[in-house]
């Protein structure tokens, strides 16, 4: 079998010092509060709904967030973030599941192993960002944009994008199966091996991108 | 525990890094390839492997082996007792074994292959090419689907919904997403046809 090579693709060929450490993969705790069963957020033993002081929590979340640059294990799942600033910032082995971001910049951040699953985000903007690995399935993304941004080997099954455009940006062995699509847009974007199955495209607007190398039917054998 | 994914362009499949904090005993799931930036990583944090676990023995999750046992003298962990010329512990479902304090649970699932396995480690379940996130591994004839189809409801469907997933091809996912998503599961789509040898 004859494979295309990804000349396209700097990540196939990224050497993995661009990790500079293994990361350290950890789990959330359980929420303190009684019968509870949700995951904990990061610098509290309770979970979003069960925060005691939430004011104070997001305001602190907000002081230690810009202190630092890189971050491991910061758990968000359920929290709403408005107008949270992660330009430049690089998170890894993270759960933001079901966690709501509104007006918030990820411009040339980087998201490594980060669990978005069934997040929100509104008015969000990833310029540049680079989000590894990571998954946002049945996220709700609406009024994004994803500027020369990189979306590489991330899970964004069954997602609802509304006018939310890729420009410039790597979707390699990204998948979107099943996902729909409203008022969006794949300009000057590698689809190397991107899946869209199952997806409703009937308002995407493809241009000048690879869509011939993208899976759109599993009549193609699988990877 | 310390986790390493890496993307193995040649059979555009995964490779997974897991390590003991505490011993620097390491295992390579699903080594499809191994080169010296990976030897690299592995050396800088003072880790050193001690098992190779395969989920199944198609080349693109195997062929890094040879090299690795030219370096370092791990065991290898598969259904099957002997991969590419190395003797393998065999290993059956409900097996557990250790890397280091971590311990590892055997899954047994076959479908895609007769030898495929998924490896459980906490709340993380490397599933080779059983489950892939939205799909499932292709299978080489109605029957083995059939099979496949069982082996998912019964030893990965049964396991919590927070279980993350990590797959030998594509992206990670969770158990709760597929569950309500996965188009085969969720009988939206029919099987694909397999290139790769059920036996």
């Amino acid at each position: 079998m004859i494979f295309s090579i990804p000349f396209l693709c700097p990540h196939a060929l990224e050497p993995a010092d661009d990790f500079r450490y293994t990361y350290r993969m950890i789990t959330p705790s359980v929420c303190a509060a009684q019968g509870c069963g949700r995951s904990a957020v990061w610098n509290s033993t309770f979970c979003a709904g069960h925060l005691p002081d939430p004011a104070s929590y997001y305001s602190d979340l907000k002081t230690r967030l810009a202190a630092g640059d890189v971050f491991e294990a910061v758990h968000l799942a359920g929290l709403e973030l408005d107008g949270f600033n992660f330009s430049g910032k690089e998170f890894r082995c993270c759960d933001w599941s079901g966690a709501v971001f509104t007006d918030c910049s990820f411009n040339g951040a980087k998201l490594h192993l980060v669990f978005m699953d069934r997040g929100r985000f509104t008015h969000c903007l990833f310029e540049g960002a680079k989000i590894k690995w990571s998954v946002l399935a049945e996220a709700e993304i609406t009024d994004c944009a994803f500027v020369n941004a990189d979306v590489f080997r991330c899970n964004l099954n069954a997602a609802y994008l509304f006018n939310s455009p890729f420009r410039n940006a790597t979707l390699y062995s990204t998948r979107f199966i099943g996902a729909r699509f409203v008022k969006s847009l794949f300009i000057n974007c590698n689809l190397l091996r991107t899946h869209f199955e199952f997806a409703d495209i009937s308002d995407v607007r493809f241009e000048n991108s690879n869509t011939q190398e993208a899976f759109f039917d599993r009549e193609r054998i699988e990877e | 525990m310390k986790f390493f994914p890496h993307y193995v362009i040649s059979g555009f499949s995964n490779m997974y890094l897991i390590a003991d904090d505490e011993s620097g005993e390491a295992a390579l799931i699903d080594p499809g390839y191994f080169d010296e930036e990976l030897l690299r990583l592995i050396e800088s944090n003072g880790l050193r492997v001690t098992a190779v676990l395969v989920t199944h023995a198609h080349q693109s999750h195997i062929n890094g082996i040879k090299t690795i046992k030219r370096i370092y003298d791990a065991d290898i962990y598969a259904f099957r007792d002997k991969i590419l010329t190395f003797p393998a512990l065999s290993v059956r479902d409900g097996d557990r074994l250790h890397v280091g304090k971590l311990e590892v649970e055997t899954i047994e699932t076959p479908g895609h292959s007769r030898d495929s396995l998924c490896y459980r480690i906490g709340e993380l379940l490397f599933t080779g090419d059983t489950l892939t996130a939205g799909l499932t591994g292709t299978a080489a004839h109605d029957q083995a689907h059939h099979l496949l189809l069982s082996s998912i409801k019964k030893r990965i469907l049964t396991l919590p919904d927070a279980t993350l997933i990590f797959p030998g091809h594509g992206p990670p996912t969770r158990l709760c997403i597929e569950r309500t998503d996965n188009v085969i599961l969720n009988e939206r789509c029919p099987r694909a046809r397999s290139s790769s040898a059920f036996f």
